[in-house]
């Protein structure tokens, strides 16, 4: 796997309606393998590789994470905000966070909140809601603050990218630059090796997953596939003193395949498919074992007159958070299982 | 180690969990080579660096501020590499999941307070300390071989991050910022003639055992100097008062200090500008100040607090223009004593 690409994703700046810097990553990566390039308003970036049939496959990751909007300033400076996807509240305090200001300035800050010495005993045992969190970035009066960032402004966690223990990887923004990593590699490699893929392959690069899918289905009708594999990073707790049927997939075990989610049941032919291809190539994967979540696919499938599809997440614990946490082993796992996807004459 | 900010990455880089204060020795020693003449650790694991009077029969000053910072001491090793914890001090269940965390066995190992997703969490309840794991991605076996036991100490990554307006964000400031300041008083008590006891205290957040230093060294003056929660709009226009961060010092004012000295501190403060702020503590200043004053015959004892916001998190924010200040404060409030004999 290629760390250093999606540590440079992971790292990246790009909330939900604001992932033009992750955009630019991945132009610069794989733009020139594309023989065309579609981009449109909502921000979706799609490279498109021409295959013996017409026949399309598009394959899809979705570039937004999970972040904050400013929504109000107040006279110390504090910034009050909206989350922009679902972040839990326990997630949240003390957290390090980046702002994207005016004139696109990037300001350090910290979630602030009531401290334990002066909570009461209720709150205490509660979490703090987010309307009485706020983000400092150390401004010290509301016109100072107000000079540098505006309302409606965007930010995301900070946080680094770690490898640690036995091939774990923590960052932030796994969910889902591990399937646009995933994507780009698929491309560089089918150049690189001087592959014509059977079909017309689509890489769709999407927006806005986390607030409503909508740059998936843009960039849906814009391709109108034949088939799609949707690229994904999914929640799981393979945590102590969780029970085993609710633990939805285990890091290590490989690549998850969804048979069923809250937003798409998959086609059983398909997952068939799916499974003889892996067990054809040797691929290494695990069904993802509890109903839970949801992705891209929910939309894709009832859009362009319907598209079969089929997800593969990369299992990823304490997801939506500035400590993802992942198995390498599952992110090759999906880069094979994509890859061999890609190539297959079986698929559609 | 020449300016605050590099002094305070060398303090707060090294673990000291409550009660493994020693871990930063090196540390304290550096600091004795810098500014002092001797270094004590006591039966109670305080460090006092003391800086000798030029003449005999000189005033001793104790200035304490505490070595000790939260944390957490590994409870049990679980197969699969998940540790289970216990927490030293008090700490808020709401900041740990997940967060990063070093675990100090013969190496560092990294660990993520493990979390479970909202999806799966029946209620939405805080977790108790003994619902917790650490994720270290090493087996259990691994573990042990790298010399994690129960009882490692485990603490907060250490991240610092420069905020605007000299603020600074990071963990274990409370209370390794007014060390920091304690030495910026040393600094400029330098041709001053009184001998200096800078007392690196032990386990404040559990127990406290400043005053074992006092008992020890028998100071004519002791300046506490702690941290104090810096306000936030919630906890605005409340009986709660609290000190606005960047406007200097907090003086506290209680039963328990030193009152008539107390008064003279905020006399002092008005009459030569310096920024300060002053908290009623009532009889309870929940700091060193409370177990000072009665050491021996009694120690006339002053409280002065640096506004820290996220108190006992990786996140602790703190402004370098209230540690100079309150380091100037102290300072010319000990040469003003010791000008007019009043102590």
């Amino acid at each position: 796997m290629n760390f250093k690409l999606l540590e440079k994703l992971s790292i990246a700046f790009g909330p939900s309606g604001c992932e033009d810097e992750v955009a630019d990553i991945i132009k610069n990566e794989v733009g020139h393998f594309a023989d065309e390039i579609i981009t449109d308003t909502l921000g979706n970036f799609i490279v498109k590789i021409n295959g013996k049939r017409e026949q399309k496959m598009m394959l899809s990751a979705h570039m937004d994470e999970v972040g904050f909007m400013v929504r109000k300033t107040d006279d110390l400076g504090c910034i009050y905000f909206h989350t922009v996807g679902s972040i839990s509240e326990g997630a949240l305090c003390a957290r390090r966070v980046t702002l994207k200001g005016n004139d696109g300035i990037k300001y350090k800050g910290v979630i602030d909140s009531k401290a334990i010495h002066s909570q009461t005993a209720k709150e205490r045992k509660e979490y703090i809601p987010t309307d009485k969190m706020h983000i400092n970035i150390g401004a010290s009066s509301k016109d100072e603050v107000d000079h540098l960032i505006s309302l409606g402004d965007f930010g995301v966690f900070d946080s680094d990218f770690v490898k640690f223990g036995n091939g774990f990887i923590k960052g932030k923004a796994l969910d889902d630059r591990v399937g646009c990593a995933v994507m780009c590699e698929i491309i560089k490699k089918i150049r690189e090796e001087k592959i014509t893929p059977e079909y017309t392959l689509y890489f769709a690069f999407t927006t806005r997953e986390e607030v409503g899918r909508s740059g998936a289905i843009t960039a849906t009708e814009a391709v109108k596939p034949d088939f799609a594999l949707i690229l994904e990073c999914t929640a799981v707790a393979d945590i102590p003193e969780t029970p085993a049927h609710k633990t939805v997939s285990k890091l290590g075990d490989g690549v998850a395949l969804s048979l069923m989610d809250h937003s798409t049941v998959y086609r059983r032919e398909v997952i068939e498919k799916m499974m003889a291809l892996a067990k054809n190539k040797g691929v290494k994967y695990q069904i993802k074992t509890l109903v839970s979540g949801g992705n891209d696919a929910g939309h894709i499938h009832k859009t362009a007159g319907g598209v079969r599809c089929a997800t593969l997440s990369v299992p990823s614990r304490y997801i939506h958070s500035d400590c993802s946490v992942i198995h390498e082993d599952d992110y090759n796992s999906m880069l094979d299982f994509a890859y061999n996807a890609s190539l297959s004459k079986e698929l559609i | 180690m020449n300016d605050i900010k590099g002094l305070l990455s060398a303090l707060t880089s090294p673990v000291t969990v409550s009660g493994y204060e020693s871990i930063a020795e090196d540390t304290v020693n550096e600091l004795c080579r810098l500014y002092f003449d001797e270094v004590i650790n006591d039966g109670a694991n305080n460090y006092q660096l003391i800086k000798k009077a030029k003449t005999k029969g000189a005033k001793k000053i104790l200035i304490d501020a505490h070595m000790d910072e939260v944390g957490m001491l590994v409870s049990d090793i679980l197969d699969g590499g998940f540790l289970r914890v216990t927490n030293v001090g008090g700490i808020d269940c709401k900041i740990l999941q997940p967060c990063e965390v070093t675990i100090h066995a013969k190496e560092d190992i990294y660990g993520v307070v493990s979390a479970t997703p909202p999806h799966l969490m029946s209620k939405k309840e805080l977790p108790n300390f003994d619902e917790l794991f650490i994720d270290t991605g090493f087996k259990k076996e691994e573990l042990e071989e790298k010399g994690v036991r129960v009882g490692t100490p485990i603490s907060f990554k250490y991240h610092l991050t420069e905020l605007l307006n000299d603020r600074i964000c990071g963990k274990g400031f409370d209370d390794k910022i007014c060390i920091c300041a304690g030495i910026e008083v040393v600094k400029q008590l330098k041709d001053t003639d009184c001998e200096i006891i800078l007392q690196l205290s032990s386990r404040e957040e559990i127990g406290k055992s400043a005053a074992v230093g006092a008992y020890n060294t028998s100071p004519d003056l002791c300046v506490v100097l702690d941290v104090t929660g810096a306000e936030i709009p919630e906890e605005k226009d409340t009986i709660y008062k609290s000190s606005v961060m960047g406007s200097g010092a907090e003086i506290s004012v209680s039963a328990i200090t030193d009152v008539k000295l107390t008064k003279k501190l905020i006399k002092f403060a008005k009459d030569n500008d310096f920024p300060h702020q002053i908290n009623v503590d009532g009889t309870n200043t929940g700091t060193n100040a409370n177990d000072i004053p009665t050491i021996k015959c009694g120690v006339p004892t002053v409280l002065l607090s640096i506004p820290l916001l996220n108190m006992h998190t990786y996140a602790e924010i703190i402004s370098l223009a209230d540690v100079k200040s309150t380091a100037s404060l102290t300072a010319g409030f000990i040469k003003s004593l010791l000008k007019d004999g009043a102590i």
